[in-house]
């Protein structure tokens, strides 16, 4: 019997087991993964340490659904090895035969090498072991480096449960990857004015305490903190594969095809731990999301059954609750892009603020702030490539605009902009 | 045969009869904000569109959560929701192009419509046959032409 | 009162002045006793308003109430009403809304709100579960109702606005308030009062939920009332052609308001002109909460001037006000509708007095030097321009503004030339051409001139008899329809004489403003097939179904009457005389069709009416008996 192993049991690696199982009954699925959890959702973690969820609600999966979904899991296992010649991947326990892998180990969050990052007190957030640890520590004031999804909830969720938060941020934004400048500042603004304090272009320096973290410095100014988390970014798990003769990109993730195929003969990757390319200009990209690690978790199960799905590139969509306001980032941002030859569409209200991103008549890129309806039907247009040109056209002609009546929450979004400003 | 609630927002006259009904099904009370079917109202322009889940064969709301508490069902084809594992994100929300998810803000959940189980109280009680409960093939022929396939099913 | 029961369960008192907000519990006995609606306004004015205030001062008060059962299942149920003391006839002013602000305000949380004082700067509300914001309208006054309505409806998704125009600002006296872009709370002036309170809009928004008692009952209930709806032989027509139903047979009749009620019925209008036009210039309907018949129609102009106009329209009162009553076009007649939702002014004032004015101009009264230009009927443009001088009190139109009874004070012999009852302009119907129960009540309505508070539920627009005496009229419905009618079995034979095909006009008016005044408490509304077969019985099952409360139709009848004669009371106490009870002179002297009324007889007819009412039969002031029956003998008129 066919036997497929799944290295991972993340967002990626339990997408694959599942698009298996859809289509296929027989064949075998080992899962291995190093914790020894049934699978949960990362992306809940900052509302766990928050209290809005549950710790048993974290769980996308419990034990009982891998059985019966006849799914063989080996959990506590740390993959050291593979052997691409005897098809086998080794653990520390034993060594586990494929006929095919896919490789789903996600990525790691980093604590760069600066003084004091080792003291007691020093966190990062990625697995629920992180966040049991933080909420042991009783953190009090907290120090967030780095200002990413990740750091701006952590901030939040601390704050919510009475820490003094203060976030710093190397760059010169909040949110340097997933918002422009002007949304990022209107953000930010509603962050102090819930009393996180928040320090944009400042570099942390060093950190010290007796043992213990106590202070930290900046090059603008000293922070007495009991906690520091760092949300400054993450290394993909890769190192057994690179050992193997599995290809890396650029970009240090695994390098695959757009069948999700790696280099080597029988072994796919998805999720977190490859490089891919964004769908909407083709650049090589780590994309760090759980939809697009689940869709291609599902591109290298079908590819794997023998089916020949193309896997047509990375799009991003954030959502995140700014204190009850939701902000939202899709596809590409301004600095992605390059200024130079995109047209901006823009609108500012209090608390609201919308941007649209354009290149060619194309829908790049959407920022919104306090503003959620419509953003599906510009994702759906950003997806199909629709131009704007096309859309209006199809929005004003009453024939036409029938057969997509769901334009019309995203005609009300791509109206009335008060601020155009065209490319050079 | 899988049914679809299929929209004629021609026959739309936005008096909201859905939304009040399909709240008293869902949550006990009559709350439009608690329905799962909406009316965009274009209202300086007199057009009026029901929104409501299409039950996309492949649909962004699926692949959106982070929760992975979205599903088809097999059977019937309906988008289902795990909702006790619902964190309440709107992920979904926003991915869905028909703006068919609602947010229960009494269970801080996102949910959609489930077609009342096979007999959905919206269309029962609209009064212009602006919906209808149709199998889907029937409902394809009738109400949607290839372009408007192309652009719904995502 | 508890969770389940239909109201929302509050009242919200807001003070300008201090910013302040009180939150009143409502309770059975004041439920049972005025229902909601008009209901509670009637209680809340009468006991708020100090006797003899001028209406713009801020001692006046404006009341939003929900119908009791907007926002549910029951067919229609969407109306609000508004009231304060009229700056227009200085009497009870009230108007009736539908759309869904009541929807929202109860969603809100509130099923009246209750606007005391004067704000200091300009201000507009923010009413959202609950909770009040004062906020600054310095950057909407000044602007016209839907730029308005864009700007709040941008901001606060989901809302619904009641906001006043330029009319309102510049205190016209009968400004309206619009509820969103279309409709309004129109007649007697309460946009003035509004505005005289410095406040721009009320945006209301609300998540809380409208909880029925018995769910199951009321959806009953809420079907019965559908399938009664819907068996009204003027279901039909009246989903095709909305109210522009009444058009035709009214010119047939020579019975509209045509060029200043000088004549029965312009030419145009003889023919089956309504309908097609109907057809015409209109697609789509549009349906205000819970509708099922959604009678109001999208019209777009084709071509000439006003091509491309876009709005909902083709209502029987704006186009016959400004088609008929001042003989515009129909292109002119709905940008006449346009400007007036715009600047939020009541549309059957404003052809009145403009109506009045042009009869003057040509009596040589009024100059061209008076205006500046030349106005005429049929003049399209001159009349915009009229309406524009009226809404920003430019000119003539600053004395215009005023409403027909004042302004005709400004000129000589004026009053030949007013046609209003008790200050309140007269809408489209002449009731020389046809005196019917729908007249009776432009006399007896609490308004003054206004002819949506008593309409025979079952009278057949085909019949036009005039041998009665002004006594009865045709009803023209077979024996199945009068069985049909909800009305109690000892009244039907003295309201209707089925052999003879007739109806008791006094009788009949008396049930019918009750009737209409408990829809107007409900929240359901009155067009024709709903009036039709709707009634205390289908209604008092419903009402308790909703909210839990046992109410019989009688006691639900009742409520009606006592709703009633609170705001007569309310008039009395402001000096309500039983002379004003009448029509124009000339209603009584010229002659339209070769018809003209009976001066003795009308008052034979007003006599039975208040007879009926349990009034006295000259005064027309309620008995000591009559008031306690209703629990009313402790007001004081
Ligand atoms: C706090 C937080 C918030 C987030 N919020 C969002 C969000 O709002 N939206 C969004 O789209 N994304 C969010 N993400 C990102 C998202 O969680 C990831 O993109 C997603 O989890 C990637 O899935 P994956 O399966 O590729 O990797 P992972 O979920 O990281 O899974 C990797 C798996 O591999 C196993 N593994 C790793 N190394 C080894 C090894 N050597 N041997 C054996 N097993 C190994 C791990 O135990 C794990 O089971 C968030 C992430 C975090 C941490």
């Amino acid at each position: 019997m066919r036997n497929i192993v799944i290295a991972g049991n993340g967002a990626a690696g339990n997408s694959a087991a599942e698009a298996i199982r859809r289509h296929n009954q027989e064949v075998k699925i080992v899962m291995v993964a190093k914790e020894n959890l049934s699978a949960y959702s990362a992306c809940a973690l900052p509302d766990y340490l928050s209290g809005w969820v549950g710790r048993e609600q974290l769980f996308i999966k419990q034990e009982a659904d891998y059985a019966r979904q006849s799914i063989e899991t080996l959990w506590g296992r740390t993959i050291n090895k593979i052997d691409t010649q005897q098809q086998c991947l080794v653990t520390d326990w034993e060594e586990v035969k494929y006929d095919q892998l896919i490789l789903a180990t996600g990525s790691r969050a980093i604590i760069p090498p600066v003084p004091g990052s080792d003291l007691v007190g020093n966190f990062v957030v990625k697995t629920l072991n992180d966040i049991e640890v933080i909420i042991q520590h009783q953190p009090q004031q907290v120090l967030v480096i780095g200002s990413g999804n990740i750091g701006i909830e952590v901030a939040e969720a601390l704050h919510g449960i009475g820490c003094q938060v203060t976030v710093v941020e190397l760059m010169d934004h909040i949110f340097p990857r997933l918002f422009d400048p002007e949304p990022a500042s209107l953000i930010e603004k509603m962050l102090t004015e819930h009393g996180i304090r928040v320090f944009t272009g400042e570099k942390l320096l060093a950190i010290s305490g007796k043992g213990i973290v106590q202070e930290a410095a900046t090059d603008q100014r000293t922070i007495r903190c009991n906690t520091v988390i760092w949300a400054v970014g993450v290394k993909q798990n890769i190192e057994y594969a690179k050992a193997a003769g599995i290809k890396i990109g650029d970009m240090g993730g695994i390098q695959v095809n757009n069948r999700m195929r790696t280099n080597i003969e029988n072994i796919y990757a998805c999720g977190d731990c490859v490089e891919s390319w964004d769908r909407l200009t083709g650049s090589k990209t780590l994309s760090l999301l759980w939809p697009n690690a689940k869709r291609q978790g599902e591109i290298a199960a079908l590819n794997c059954l023998g089916n020949d799905i193309e896997y047509d590139g990375a799009i991003s969509m954030v959502v995140e609750d700014i204190f009850g306001v939701t902000a939202v980032s899709m596809g590409m941002t301004s600095n992605d892009l390059g200024e130079g030859d995109i047209d901006i569409l823009e609108e500012q209200g209090l608390n609201q603020f919308r941007r649209v991103l354009l290149r060619n008549d194309q829908i790049m890129g959407m920022q919104a702030v306090g503003v959620t309806s419509g953003l599906g039907a510009v994702m759906a247009l950003m997806k199909n490539r629709t131009t704007l040109s096309e859309f209006r056209h199809i929005i004003s002609d009453p024939d036409l605009r029938r057969k997509v009546p769901w334009y019309w929450p995203a005609a009300r979004l791509l109206d009335d902009f008060t601020n155009c400003r065209q490319g050079e | 045969m899988n049914k679809q609630i299929m929209i004629d927002a021609a026959k739309c006259t936005g008096c909201g009869l859905c939304q009040v009904l399909c709240s008293l099904s869902k949550s006990h009370q009559f709350n439009p904000s608690l329905a799962r079917i909406k009316i965009w109202r274009e209202e300086t322009r007199g057009v009026f569109i029901p929104l409501t889940c299409q039950q996309c064969v492949n649909p962004p709301c699926v692949n959106a959560c982070l929760m992975n508490v979205i599903s088809k069902d097999p059977i019937t084809g309906v988008t289902v929701r795990k909702t006790e594992n619902c964190i309440g994100c709107r992920a979904c929300q926003i991915a869905c192009p028909f703006e068919a998810c609602s947010y229960d803000h009494l269970l801080n959940v996102v949910v959609n419509c489930d077609q009342c189980g096979g007999n959905p109280a919206c269309v029962n009680i609209c009064p212009f046959g602006a919906l209808q409960y149709l199998p889907v093939n029937e409902a394809l022929n009738t109400c949607r032409d290839a372009e408007a396939v192309r652009r719904a099913n995502l | 009162m508890s969770k389940s029961t239909g109201y929302a369960g509050q009242i919200l008192e807001i003070n300008l002045n201090e910013k302040i907000a009180e939150r009143k519990d409502l309770n059975k006995e004041f439920c049972m006793k005025y229902l909601g609606g008009i209901g509670f306004n009637a209680r809340i004015i009468y006991d708020g308003v100090p006797v003899g205030i001028d209406p713009l001062s801020e001692a006046n008060i404006l009341a939003f109430s929900a119908g009791t059962m907007v926002g549910a299942t029951f067919p229609t149920a969407s109306r609000t009403e508004v009231s304060a003391k009229s700056p227009l006839t200085g009497r009870f002013g009230t108007a009736n809304s539908g759309m869904f602000f009541g929807t929202q305000l109860k969603n809100a949380g509130f099923d009246s709100l209750i606007i005391k004082g004067r704000a200091d700067n300009t201000m507009y509300l923010l009413i959202e579960d609950g909770e009040v914001s004062y906020l600054d309208a310095a950057g909407l006054w000044g602007k016209d109702s839907w730029e308005t309505i864009d700007i709040l409806k941008k901001k606060y998704s989901g809302c619904e606005v009641a906001a006043i125009g330029p009319a309102g600002e510049n205190l016209v006296r009968f400004a309206s308030i619009e509820n969103g872009y279309y409709d309004a709370w129109s007649r007697t002036g309460m946009g003035a009062v509004m505005g005289s309170k410095n406040l721009k809009a009320i945006v209301v928004r609300g998540t809380l939920g409208i909880r029925p008692h018995n769910v199951e009952k009321f959806l009953d209930v809420s079907w019965k009332a559908r399938k009664l709806i819907e068996s009204s032989p003027f279901f039909v027509p009246f989903k095709s052609y909305g109210s522009m139903n009444a058009a035709m047979p009214y010119g047939k009749f020579n019975a509209l308001n045509a060029n200043n009620f000088s004549q029965g019925c312009l030419p145009d209008w003889k023919e089956d002109f309504a309908r097609s036009k109907v057809e015409e210039i209109t697609n789509g309907h549009i349906a205000c909460q819970s509708c099922i018949i959604a009678c109001a129609h999208w019209v777009e102009i084709k071509e000439g001037k006003y091509k491309g106009l876009r709005m909902k329209g083709m209502e029987v009162t704006p186009i016959a006000s400004f088609g008929s009553g001042c003989g515009m076009s129909l292109e002119a007649s709905v940008k006449a509708s346009e400007m007036h939702q715009k600047y939020g002014m009541d549309m059957v004032s404003s052809s009145g007095v403009v109506g009045m004015a042009i009869e003057l101009f040509n009596r040589g009264i009024i100059k061209t030097e008076d205006i500046g230009y030349e106005v005429a009927f049929g003049d399209d443009d001159a009349i915009l321009r009229l309406m524009d001088d009226i809404a920003y009190r430019k000119g003539l139109g600053n004395i215009l503004a005023e409403g027909t009874l004042r302004s005709a004070q400004h000129f000589e012999d004026g009053a030949a030339s007013a046609m209003h009852v008790k200050g309140l302009e007269i809408p489209m119907i002449d009731p020389r051409g046809r005196t019917s129960t729908w007249s009776l009540g432009i006399l007896t309505n609490i308004r003054g001139g206004d002819h949506l508070r008593c309409r025979n539920p079952i009278e057949n627009l085909r019949y036009n008899e005039n041998k009665y005496n002004f006594q009865k009229e045709r009803f023209g419905f077979d024996r199945p329809m009068y069985d049909a009618l909800d009305m109690p079995e000892d009244l039907k034979p003295k309201a209707i004489d089925l052999e003879n095909d007739t109806t008791d006009i006094a009788v009949m008016s008396r049930w019918s403003e009750d009737l209409i005044n408990l829809f107007n408490s409900l929240g359901i509304c009155i067009r024709p097939p709903v009036e039709h077969k709707i009634g205390p019985t289908v209604l008092a099952e419903a009402y308790t179904a909703f909210t839990g409360i046992q109410i019989t139709p009688e006691q639900l009848m009742q409520s009606a009457e006592r709703i009633w004669n609170l705001m007569k009371l309310f008039n009395l106490r402001e000096g309500e005389k039983p002379e004003d009870s009448k029509f124009p002179q000339r209603f009584y002297k010229i002659e339209v069709g070769g018809k003209k009324l009976d001066e003795v007889q009308m008052q034979e007819v007003l006599r039975q009416y208040y007879l009926e009412r349990g009034w006295d039969s000259d005064t027309g002031i309620p008995t000591e008996e009559k008031l306690r029956e209703l629990g009313l003998d402790t007001m004081q008129s």
